[in-house]
């Protein structure tokens, strides 16, 4: 099943045949049809699926947040103090205090998850901390497949010289660790998430470029590319109606793999306290490793939310990546 | 309106809030807890179980801003230099204000209210360790004299230095009249006025003497080469954020003082290394366990009681620390907080406990901090008795007290015309600042007021603050508030707790101040020697500072507990950095039980 000779309706300009990418996904919309492939794909592919399942509950999560969380991110609670003695001596102790923090207590119904060292609901946090989390990744990722697909594209397409320089210019960004840049950014500009996003897009830039060129180089030999040049399509058409539809299955799964390096990316700076202001799963679990002996559930479950979504992120990668790529359905 | 150099002043004086939070100190050596004074031990004992060097995980290695102990106001740094040089008097009971001489004689002689000769010891030199002889040879071995002492305080208070923005402690100077040397070891000072914190000056933190030749053409002596001092132990190495590392000086000028008969041959230790605190909690547990330190504090109290309970051997260090959690880098004379009522409805609103207790988290039973006045807690001499404190509105815990306080807190807001919302600038680091402390005090501001903190987080810490206070106190109302939230400094006197602050010439009246009522009163302390009257008059400034003034807004401070083995004797612990002096009263006793298996 070949995407390119498989839609014969779309687009409407003068090269309808030739531009569909190559994702098998021209064929006839059937639901019934439709659902038995997914099935079947589901089948074939747990692992993605059950990826694909996480960050859909994850999404579920992150757009759901304010009842989500059951409680706002940063309030505290507190508890009446069964040891309270108006008439204590003891300064250093809580006797005199009629309330105390309910910090650090054991998962329990009213806190599913616990409570962290300053008496917040660490379920609420984790919750909040996921909008951030995918919000970040999502626009960075945004941004380092907008620029970085344009310049693959163009290197791609026109190689030679251009193609030269900018793969040098990616070789030497590469060249530099990414936590490094990171690390960099966030001492150079403000701790801002508009900066933070463009930092994080920034860093990915050369990798999907390098991506998405090997992907153009293939491209641009096919027969197609050459019949839209003989009847005097330009290059920039060419480049956006024919080669950018024919790359989508590359940069979905690059979006999809990259989110999660994107997300550890951003847990890390929130660790190293990097990032602005705000519930992060990184930051929680920084302050969480103080803990670790009192009350591991701060650091573990944010920790796990880390995990978990980095996990399934690779997972659905994993399985896109098999699923769009015609060398490896074979 | 203050001018702009005591506004500059002020908004350096945001530096000084040092960055640390309740672990990792403590383990007995400065930045609090312990008893504030060594214990006296037989001279026997002391004299026949010399060496060792020392090793404890703490802040000391932290260094921010300058390596000049007359310019630094980060209090870490106050730890090194005070191991290193000396001053003329010195504190050996900073909560209790006792103090002792060092390189004077004797107390100085004060013929009268005006008139103070320091004699200075004899034979009392400069470090003469290879590091210094080969980085100021003319420096290395060199006696001190009175022109040292006189340079020193001369050099903070020359008003055509280049650097004369960053001398915190020129305002105290100004107060001499004539400084003359009348011989190479005598020293003869006049004030102008009656200052009564006058010999405090003389044994504060910071009041150290340096050599002329340690200081650059810029009057600096920002460099670790530079640390060349009289003091009991010289600086053998200093890596940021790594390690300090101090050696035994083997001609310190007190080495055969045996104070309380603790043994002549001072420093009994080889030296002692701080050791940049991890920040784990698990790795220092180890370290302690494996006597790779002798000493440490943790971040997690629960961590602290459960070691001790676990293992015999160790003894606990727990004092209070003067240090403390305040917003003071703001306006109360600009719109809107100008309006008392609205400043009060802030301090009543501000629930202190749940902010100590969010900051400073203690173990089950036990706080790790306690709410703070005008004057910090530990300082017993002129604070406030914190039973006191704790029954004044804006204080109270119970239940019944804080409704009250919430109720009058609205009162006030709504009788003040006090606005939804309020644009403010809150120092950006350390990152508990914004993830901690900035949520949850908006989060009270909103619960009780109604009011919306619209923040704007200074990332470099201060400097965004600083610089929209020196525009507001051009007379500009930008209606942005800075509001530093942060550790100050934990001071001693009662006149650096207050006088500096609220007084309208004071250096860090960052409130742009001006009490008439509270000037009269804070000059009045100055000028009373008589400690007893003295002490009331300190009650009435805190009074009125808490009835009718409400410019800075105190929080908590907290309680250091740490971890040391029982090897370790003489161990000591000062309400705030600045006591490693104190390590030369230090030496393990080897036939302590807990000594077997710790590393050589």
């Amino acid at each position: 099943m070949s995407g390119q000779a498989s839609g014969a309706s779309t687009i409407g300009h003068e090269l309808p045949v030739l531009s569909q990418p190559d994702t098998g996904a021209g064929e006839r919309l059937d639901t019934r049809g439709a659902a038995r492939k997914l099935l079947r794909l589901a089948v074939r592919k747990p692992l993605g699926t059950l990826g694909v399942a996480i960050i859909a509950a994850l999404a579920l999560v992150a757009v759901t947040a304010p009842i989500a969380s059951r409680y706002a991110p940063d309030e505290s609670f507190t508890r009446r103090n069964p040891g309270f003695d108006p008439t204590s001596t003891d300064y250093y102790r809580t006797d005199r205090n009629e309330f105390v923090l309910d910090a650090k207590s054991a998962p329990s119904m009213d806190h599913w998850l616990g409570t962290d060292d300053a008496g917040r609901d660490i379920w609420s946090r984790i919750v909040w901390g996921t909008r951030r989390s995918l919000g970040i990744g999502v626009a960075a990722l945004a941004v380092s497949l907008t620029i970085g697909a344009a310049l693959g594209i163009v290197s791609g397409y026109f190689g030679g010289l251009i193609d030269t320089v900018m793969q040098r210019f990616m070789d030497a960004l590469q060249a530099f660790p990414a936590l490094l840049i990171l690390i960099l950014a966030a001492s150079a500009f403000e701790l801002t998430l508009r900066n933070l996003v463009l930092a994080l897009g920034f860093v990915g830039i050369a990798q999907v470029s390098r991506l998405v060129r090997g992907k153009v180089l293939s491209i641009r030999a096919m027969p197609f590319i050459e019949a839209g040049r003989v009847i005097g399509a330009s290059d920039l058409r060419l480049m956006v109606f024919h080669i950018l539809p024919n790359t989508a299955g590359t940069i979905i799964v690059v979006f999809t793999m990259g989110l999660g390096t994107v997300i550890l990316a951003e847990a890390s700076l929130s660790f190293l306290a990097l990032t602005p202001p705000g519930v992060s799963w990184g930051q929680m679990l920084n302050s969480g490793r103080n803990f670790i002996n009192s009350s591991p559930w701060q650091a573990v479950f944010s920790g796990l939310a880390i995990t978990l979504a980095v996990l399934a992120f690779n997972l659905a990668g994993d399985a896109l990546r098999d699923v769009l790529d015609p060398r490896l359905r074979v | 309106m203050l001018a702009r150099s005591a506004a500059v002043a002020a908004g350096a004086a945001g530096l000084a809030l040092v960055g640390c939070d309740s672990g990792g100190d403590g383990g007995g050596n400065g930045g609090g807890g312990g008893e504030a004074t060594p214990t006296a031990v037989p001279q026997s004992e002391a004299a026949g179980t010399r060496g060792g060097v020392y090793r404890s995980f703490n802040f000391d290695a932290l260094a921010l801003d300058t390596f000049d102990p007359h310019q630094t106001q980060f209090g870490p740094m106050y730890s090194m230099h005070s191991a290193v040089f000396s001053k003329v008097l010195q504190y050996d009971d900073d909560a209790n204000e006792v103090m002792s001489a060092d390189l004077a004689a004797g107390m100085p002689e004060q013929p009268d209210e005006l008139t103070y000769i320091v004699k200075l010891r004899q034979g009392v030199t400069f470090h003469n360790s290879e590091r210094a002889q080969k980085n100021f040879p003319a420096v290395a071995g060199r006696e001190l004299t009175a022109e040292d002492v006189k340079y020193s305080i001369e050099r903070q208070s020359n008003p055509d230095s280049p650097q004369r923005a960053l001398y915190y402690r020129a305002e105290h100077w100004k107060t001499i009249d004539k400084l003359e040397v009348v011989d190479a070891q005598t020293l003869k000072i006049t004030t102008k006025t009656p200052t009564a914190p006058f010999l405090h000056y003389l044994a504060d933190r910071n009041a150290h003497i340096v050599a002329k030749e340690l200081v650059d053409a810029n009057d600096t002596m920002n460099s670790d080469a530079a640390m060349i001092g009289t003091g009991p132990f010289y600086l053998a190495d200093f890596k940021a954020v790594e390690y300090v590392k101090a050696r035994r000086n083997p001609d310190w000028f007190a080495r055969d003082d045996s104070p309380r008969g603790i043994g002549t041959g001072r420093p009994f230790l080889d030296g002692y290394d701080a050791l940049w605190t991890p920040q784990s909690d698990s790795t220092q547990e180890a370290a302690l366990l494996s006597r790779q330190v002798d000493a440490t504090g943790f971040a997690d109290e629960s961590t602290t009681r459960r070691v001790l309970a676990e293992q015999g051997g160790l003894v606990l260090n727990e004092s209070g620390t003067a240090g403390f959690l305040n917003s003071r880098m703001w306006m109360s004379e600009r719109s809107p907080l100008k309006d008392f009522r609205l400043r009060k409805a802030i301090h009543l609103a501000v629930d202190r406990e749940r902010i100590g207790q969010q900051m400073f988290p203690g173990a089950p039973g036990y706080k790790s901090y306690l709410v703070v006045g005008p004057v910090g807690y530990p300082i017993v001499r002129w604070a406030i008795p914190q039973n006191e404190l704790e029954q004044r509105p804006g204080y109270r815990s119970t239940k019944e007290g804080r409704d009250e306080d919430i109720a009058e807190a609205k009162q006030l807001w709504e009788a003040g015309g006090g606005p939804d919302s309020f644009k403010a600038i809150f120092a950006g680091v350390p990152d508990y600042i914004p993830n901690k402390a900035l949520p949850e005090l908006k989060r009270q501001m909103q619960e009780v007021l109604g009011l919306t903190i619209e923040e704007e987080v200074d990332p470099t810490g201060y400097n965004a603050m600083a610089q929209a206070f020196l525009r507001n106190a051009n007379d500009a109302n930008e209606g942005t508030i800075p509001f530093s939230y942060g550790y100050d400094n934990g001071w001693i006197d009662l006149d650096d707790w207050v006088y500096p602050y609220f007084h309208t010439g004071g250096t860090k009246n960052s409130f742009l101040l001006s009490d008439a009522t509270l000037d009269t009163k804070l000059e009045a302390q100055r000028a009373e020697f008589d400690a007893g009257r003295r002490r009331e008059i300190g009650y009435e400034i805190q009074d009125y500072l808490l009835e009718s003034v409400l410019a800075r807004l105190d929080y908590c401070a907290p309680i250091t507990r740490g971890l040391a083995w029982n090897y370790v004797r003489n161990s000591f612990s000062a309400t705030w950095f600045g006591s490693n002096f104190l390590f030369a009263n230090m030496w393990f006793d080897q036939s302590d039980a807990s000594y077997s298996g710790r590393p050589a």
